[in-house]
């Protein structure tokens, strides 16, 4: 391919997707994560999904978590906890699920030429999804923060819905996917080995402090600014952005490279 | 300025509204810009000023309320008389007026004919080349296809939110761009990636095979919407799961047909690309 970043053209207005990161929050994940791919991962990976980007499918989930057979995974997204814990609809402990998910499809992915093409293939979509919404912080959902509503101005907005995109919106407005991941993806080596050295549990443990962290940054008036609350997290959605890139990266390298 | 004169004298109508969004006419000649060769690249750039073939993607648009251009907003969309390319003077004396202007095949051959002939000013060269550009997109667009048996379905329209949308602004821009968050670097990285085998396989046969050969697939299009539904979001959304993929696949085909059709005229050893 000649040119793959070509000059950035006219705009075009984001269509957001209601759950998760937005598809830009997830494009942008996916963005970063395939630049660190190496090339027998990555080549291994696209002769799964047809030849396309890992970004293609960065959405697919959130596509298609409505109809079988793939409506099994609706609950995959976002954790809902009770104060401390995920419990069940009886109250006991159980483990969150998009990590648990995780962590089976990388434990089933270990030996993928065993697989079947299509269990890979969707395996893949699974891991570059469900890796953007464990590290939002607000898929880690609190009877509190459920129903709680901001407002912008004079709109209303629900706490998951104003993280999917307007928290990223609030610097990143009218940056493109790809242009978001170059501006977000400035760690040294260093830092990126630091970013992806620990394990799942480590990470996800990360996403649940902050999910406490930026329900309580909220204004106690509801009524959200630039200076009261954009300003103060922005760092935060960019750092989980970056940092699920990286670690989708490691994820995806330790199971293709081979 | 003497333009260059398509064969069909078309009759002038008000804007027609269907067209793939700007965006998206963006995509297309991103990626065949993306696949231009080198020869065939620093001619046409050369041609347009320096500037490549996206800065001229929606050009024909922009231009079609302008003296000598307003011919140019009738070359949009092409008629079949269910899968009967209807051409020649069978357009300008159907009884349809939406028929009446849907001169795009014509247009399209007669740009690359006039470009053949090496007969062109600089302008009239310039002006060819973007004809070329904005209609193998249009043409690739499956409600830029009017089916004379059909035409009642171009009136379909689905209710979400509350709202009538028609479906054939749907097919113009929010089955794409309500599933991806792209810009036109994007489509270029995520859809220029056809293997050779794939590119020989969209790009084979000649440009009336390309367009006739999109009939079947458009006329189901046609065939995706009951009107008057209603919608909700996951409703929507399934039923979107179905559409983009073609959508997008039809981006993908436009922009290296596209990008063959290019090559055949700016290139002297690349394939040549012929009109039946």
């Amino acid at each position: 391919m000649k040119r793959v970043f070509l000059t950035a053209l006219l705009a075009m207005t984001l269509a957001s997707s209601a759950m998760a990161w937005d598809g830009r929050g997830h494009s942008a994940i996916a963005y970063i994560a395939e630049k660190y791919l190496t090339s027998r991962a990555k080549a291994n990976i696209e002769s799964y999904i047809g030849g396309r980007s890992i970004v293609y499918y960065a959405s697919w989930m959130d596509f298609n978590r409505t109809d079988p057979p793939f409506d099994i995974t609706r609950d995959w997204h976002v954790d809902y906890w009770t104060d401390d814990m995920r419990t069940d609809s009886n109250g006991n402990p159980v483990p969150p699920y998009s990590v648990t998910q995780v962590k089976r499809i990388v434990s089933e992915m270990s030996d993928f030429r065993s697989l079947s093409d299509s269990l890979v293939n969707v395996n893949i979509k699974f891991l570059v999804h469900l890796m953007g919404d464990i590290h939002c912080p607000v898929h880690i959902d609190f009877p509190t923060s459920r129903p709680m509503r901001v407002k912008e101005g004079k709109k209303t907005l629900k706490v998951h819905a104003m993280w999917d995109g307007r928290i990223i919106d609030s610097k990143h407005n009218n940056t493109s996917p790809s242009l978001l991941a170059q501006n977000l993806d400035i760690y040294t080596k260093e830092q990126i080995a630091a970013t992806q050295s620990g394990t799942l549990d480590d990470w996800y443990q990360e996403t649940v402090v902050l999910s406490k962290t930026v329900i309580e940054m909220i204004p106690e008036s509801k009524q959200v600014t630039y200076s009261n609350y954009f300003n103060k997290v922005i760092g935060i959605a960019e750092e989980r952005i970056t940092v699920a890139g990286y670690r989708l990266a490691a994820i995806l390298n330790s199971i293709f490279d081979k | 300025m003497k333009r260059f004169i398509i064969i069909i004298a078309c009759l002038l109508f008000t804007n027609s509204a269907f067209a793939w969004s700007r965006a998206l006419h963006n995509a297309i000649a991103a990626i065949a810009n993306d696949n231009l060769t080198e020869q065939a690249e620093a001619n046409i750039n050369k041609a347009l000023g320096g500037h490549n073939i996206i800065y001229s993607a929606q050009w024909m648009y922009d231009v079609a309320e302008e003296k000598g251009y307003e011919q140019t907003k009738n070359w949009r969309s092409v008629a079949f008389n269910k899968t009967k390319l209807i051409k020649g003077k069978k357009i300008a004396k159907h009884p349809e007026n939406i028929v009446n202007r849907a001169c795009g095949f014509e247009a399209l051959t007669a740009a690359i004919s006039a470009i053949e002939s090496g007969k062109l000013s600089e302008q009239e060269l310039a002006d060819n080349i973007r004809y070329i550009v904005t209609i193998m997109g249009d043409l690739h667009c499956p409600t830029h296809y009017i089916f004379t048996d059909m035409l009642e379905k171009r009136k379909s329209y689905y209710i979400y939110d509350n709202k009538k949308r028609p479906y054939v602004t749907y097919w113009e821009s929010d089955a794409v761009r309500g599933t991806f968050a792209w810009r036109t670097s994007e489509f270029v990285h995520q859809l220029s990636r056809l293997t050779p085998e794939q590119v020989s396989q969209v790009t084979a046969g000649s440009v009336t095979d390309w367009i006739v050969g999109n009939v079947p697939l458009y006329r189901e299009v046609f065939g995706m919407i009951d009107t008057g539904t209603r919608f909700d979001k996951n409703g929507l959304r399934r039923w979107q799961n179905k559409i983009y993929p073609i959508a997008i696949e039809q981006i993908t085909v436009a922009g290296y047909r596209l990008a063959t059709v290019l090559n055949s005229l700016f290139d002297t050893n690349a394939p040549k690309v012929t009109i039946k």
